[in-house]
């Protein structure tokens, strides 16, 4: 089976920085890809140039999705998901904010689940390493079912 | 237990009876009663039918009758539901309305007006001249009133008017800088974090991956960046739950104080079990009119307080407890910590006060305390315990209604 494909759309380098090596010390697997503005995800999930090349940029399983974005913010790319007729892939939001209000409206918009990005660089790596067990292991997308 | 009441205070009279417009309507029912005497007294009388019929002015035309009548009617029908409106409209809102006993002269005028035209459709079959006359006669009076008093309004509604536009103008403001708030907040939320995490992480991975080339001082002080990163994300957090307590939309209703108390003891369960303390409510508590949310706010930070600022060596101990009376419950938390200086005690409550610099804390915990309490109607203070050196927070709220009654009181708060 190939690697599951994590989209990570953050536009903040450190993150997204922080983010890769945390998964990499967790002993990730997934094929990871970084797009750093909501308008490149959609184009990415969509398969839009400069990503129509489906051999060179494989399908995403899971979007890993930050809400304050340049262009185009988490929100609209939730809100473009939500009127496609075929959202197969889990969307998980994680941002730094803790307002309600955010997280409410995430849920409200079709997110699967909501993480604050954390702090500290331990619990960073438990977040990937959640993340990998659940997402990258048990859950199943309708791309991809168990054989 | 009394059974619920519909209105806010009991009345012993139906309400209409109290009612302003009630008593106007009946002195001009006297007066209009008066008036026909009078006319009788001086040699008019009133209900005498006198000559012939109008019909007859009318040629008994039916065609031209039956258009008098029908349109006199109709005149007449209109002129007296427009007053009913108006009667409605000054019924319902006697205190909101500004004038509202002009509404009650334009209402006469257009009854007597009204009126005026139900007679000419008497007058047609039944010549009661007089008494259309002394109608006629009200309806001069009403309207010559009514023309008169409202002269001296037009500056008074101009002034209304441009007081309107006033607030209307600063309603207007008020829910930009509410927008600038909002986004405030939701910059301070998401951008000022990024640049902690940053900081945080950065060092922390130096000291993982490059430990063994530092010495003990650069780890010692990357360790103190790391905490002041820390206190400064604990400090972010708290301020924009400070921001946000107060703009959240809020529905007060029952809520159960045994069961907040439940919930934030089993969210604070790590920490009162790190600091071995113990957090106790001898007696059940009371229902409380109030938002389960801000009510763990309220609990979450006054027995975090209590257990935090202890002496050292003190197991810490927060004892719950609530009175009732009246309409209000006062719930007090007494604990056993390093109390609280008489001087000190308005003080804390404000914005980054801190009373020991050795205890961890923002010093905004207590300002979200009473700014929740604030949303909750409530009040909140704190007083000494006698013999003893801990302090007691007290917080009074107003109790819940009758289980019947809830939904109502419900209605009228939110």
């Amino acid at each position: 089976m190939t690697k599951k494909v994590l989209l990570v759309a953050e536009d903040d380098e450190n993150d997204a920085l922080l983010l890769e090596r945390a998964l990499r010390r967790a002993g990730s697997e997934f094929q990871l890809i970084r797009v750093p503005d909501g308008e490149q995800a959609v184009a990415y999930l969509a398969g839009l140039p400069p990503y129509s090349d489906r051999s060179a940029h494989p399908p995403a399983d899971l979007l890993l999705l930050d809400l304050k974005m340049p262009r185009m913010d988490g929100f609209e790319v939730l809100r473009w998901r939500a009127a496609q007729t075929v959202h197969s892939f889990p969307v998980i939001v994680f941002s730094s904010s803790t307002l309600e209000r955010d997280v409410r409206q995430a849920y409200e918009l079709g997110a699967s689940s909501y993480a604050v990005k954390p702090l500290r660089s331990e619990r960073l790596d438990a977040f990937a390493r959640a993340l990998i067990a659940w997402w990258g292991s048990f859950n199943v997308t309708g791309s991809r079912l168990p054989m | 237990m009394s059974p619920p009441a519909s209105s806010p205070r009991p009345e012993r009279l139906p309400g209409f009876i109290a009612h302003p417009a009630f008593r106007y309507g009946l002195c001009i029912l006297g007066a209009v009663i008066g008036g026909m005497l009078l006319f009788q007294l001086v040699g008019m009388p009133v209900f005498a039918r006198i000559g012939v019929p109008h019909e007859y002015c009318y040629l008994r035309e039916p065609r031209l009758v039956w258009l008098h009548v029908i349109t006199d009617f109709l005149i007449g029908a209109a002129y007296l539901s427009i007053s009913c409106t108006l009667a409605y409209l000054v019924w319902r809102s006697s205190r909101n309305i500004p004038l509202n006993w002009v509404f009650l002269a334009f209402g006469l005028f257009i009854i007597t007006c009204g009126f005026t035209h139900f007679m000419e459709v008497v007058v047609i079959w039944h010549p009661m001249y007089w008494l259309s006359g002394y109608i006629k006669a009200v309806t001069a009076a009403a309207s010559v009133a009514t023309a008169i008093v409202i002269i001296p309004l037009v500056p008074r509604v101009l002034r209304m008017i441009s007081d309107a536009r006033e607030s209307e103008q600063r309603r207007l403001e008020v829910e930009q800088l509410n927008q600038d708030l909002e986004r405030f907040n939701y910059s301070v939320a998401h951008d000022l974090r990024a640049p902690l995490r940053g900081l945080s992480a950065f060092a922390q991975i130096l000291i993982e991956d490059h430990g063994k080339e530092l010495s003990p001082e650069a780890r010692a002080h990357l360790d103190r960046m790391q905490a002041s990163v820390t206190r400064m994300d604990a400090l972010i957090t708290d301020l924009l739950k400070y921001a946000t307590i107060g703009r959240q939309e809020l529905r007060l209703g029952t809520v159960s104080l045994d069961e907040v108390l439940r919930t934030v003891r089993s969210l604070m369960e790590v920490e009162i079990a790190e600091r071995k303390a113990e957090v106790v409510a001898p007696e059940p508590l009371p229902l409380v009119l109030g938002d389960a949310l801000l009510l763990q706010v309220v609990f979450q930070n006054l027995i975090g307080n209590g257990i935090k600022f202890v002496p050292p060596g003190t197991a810490p101990r927060v004892e719950i407890s609530a009175e009732r009376d009246e309409d209000h419950v006062t719930i007090l938390f007494t604990d056993n910590g390093t109390g609280i200086p008489d001087m000190a005690r308005e003080r804390i409550f404000r914005l980054f006060e801190r009373l020991h610099s050795r205890h961890p804390g923002t010093g905004i915990g207590l300002a979200i305390t009473q700014r929740a309490v604030e949303r909750l109607q409530g009040r909140i203070g704190v007083e000494g315990v006698e013999g003893a050196s801990g302090s007691r927070f007290w917080v009074r709220l107003r109790a819940a209604p009758g289980p019947a009654a809830s939904s109502a009181a419900e209605k009228r708060v939110g």
